[in-house]
């Protein structure tokens, strides 16, 4: 009689205890997954984040760059503090506080009545390339307005 | 009774109800956020080759821009700018030569991409130098015929 009694009070336990192993089972699988979408989510929008405000800095350079046609000047109005390295045609700008550095590639041809400057531009964060960017500059020996 | 006391606050099943509210929460907030951050990406890298093709059009540009003004130049010291300056840019295809006061108007034009248009207007002086006017993208339709709306033009009734 007294063992009867003990078997139906010990079933729902023993229910409730297989019943949490089964769900912290699915919510630890479940939540691997999540984690990596989570992760994946975090890393593509810092991507994201630097890929734009690298976009902004080489609309800013082009422009500067359409005006000097020189590259280290164009990155000294667009940067307060950075550190230029020439190595060959490549100059190396690595401006402070920023996560990345920027590799141009300058090319200047002479023409009758001015010169052609042509630039190329990459941005390497980790030694990786986020962005590239070509814009060019003519400089007028007589220089020309705009209006 | 301490047994008792567990069947009775926790009943079986709760459990797996709790588990699986959280789960589908997790999982709604986890794509959400992936979406928001894909989408992101691809506004980000959409704006990025619109940058490089937008820049690409204005190199080319700015290579005829450079050809011109070498013309230019090479008309001034010929003595008869203006029909010097005509006969040359004949060789630049897509330009339209204008006589304005003081020397010569081109309007030339560059394709971005499919939708859009870098249109130029640049007055060559006599006296030297020149006067860029107009640099600006314009969005252009292929078949303008498309877009317009066939409405009443109040002549007749």
């Amino acid at each position: 009689m007294i063992n009867l009694k003990s078997k139906s009070i010990r079933r729902p336990v023993n229910l409730f205890f297989i019943e949490i192993i089964i769900a912290l089972l699915f919510f630890s699988i479940s939540g691997v997954v999540i984690l990596k979408m989570f992760s994946q989510a975090d890393s593509k929008s810092r991507y994201s984040a630097e890929l734009e405000n690298v976009i902004v800095y080489a609309q800013s350079l082009a422009e500067v760059y359409s005006e000097c046609g020189n590259a280290e000047q164009a990155a000294k109005v667009v940067w307060d503090e950075l550190t230029v390295t020439k190595d060959g045609n490549c100059t190396q700008i690595t401006p402070t506080g920023e996560g990345f550095i920027l590799k141009a590639y300058e090319e200047q041809k002479p023409t009758d009545a001015g010169t052609i400057s042509k630039l190329h531009m990459e941005f390497l964060a980790d030694e990786e390339e986020i962005y590239t960017l070509d814009c060019s500059a003519y400089i007028s020996n007589e220089r020309g307005e705009w209006h | 009774m301490k047994k008792n006391s567990i069947n009775s606050s926790m009943g079986v099943g709760y459990v797996s109800v709790m588990i699986i509210f959280a789960s589908v929460c997790l999982t709604v907030f986890a794509v959400l956020s992936y979406r928001a951050a894909v989408s992101n990406d691809s506004f980000n890298r959409r704006s990025g080759d619109y940058l490089a093709q937008y820049y690409a059009a204005d190199s080319k540009a700015k290579e005829i821009l450079a050809k011109l003004d070498g013309m230019a130049y090479s008309a001034r010291r010929s003595g008869f700018f203006e029909d010097s300056f005509e006969a040359a840019s004949e060789e630049l295809e897509g330009i339209s030569l204008s006589r304005v006061r003081g020397g010569l108007s081109v309007e030339y034009s560059v394709t971005i991409n499919e939708k859009q248009k870098l249109l130029v207007n640049v007055v060559f002086l006599e006296s030297g130098g020149y006067d860029i006017s107009l640099w600006q993208s314009k969005t252009f339709s292929s078949d303008e015929s498309d877009s317009h709306i066939n409405v009443w033009d109040g002549n007749t009734l």
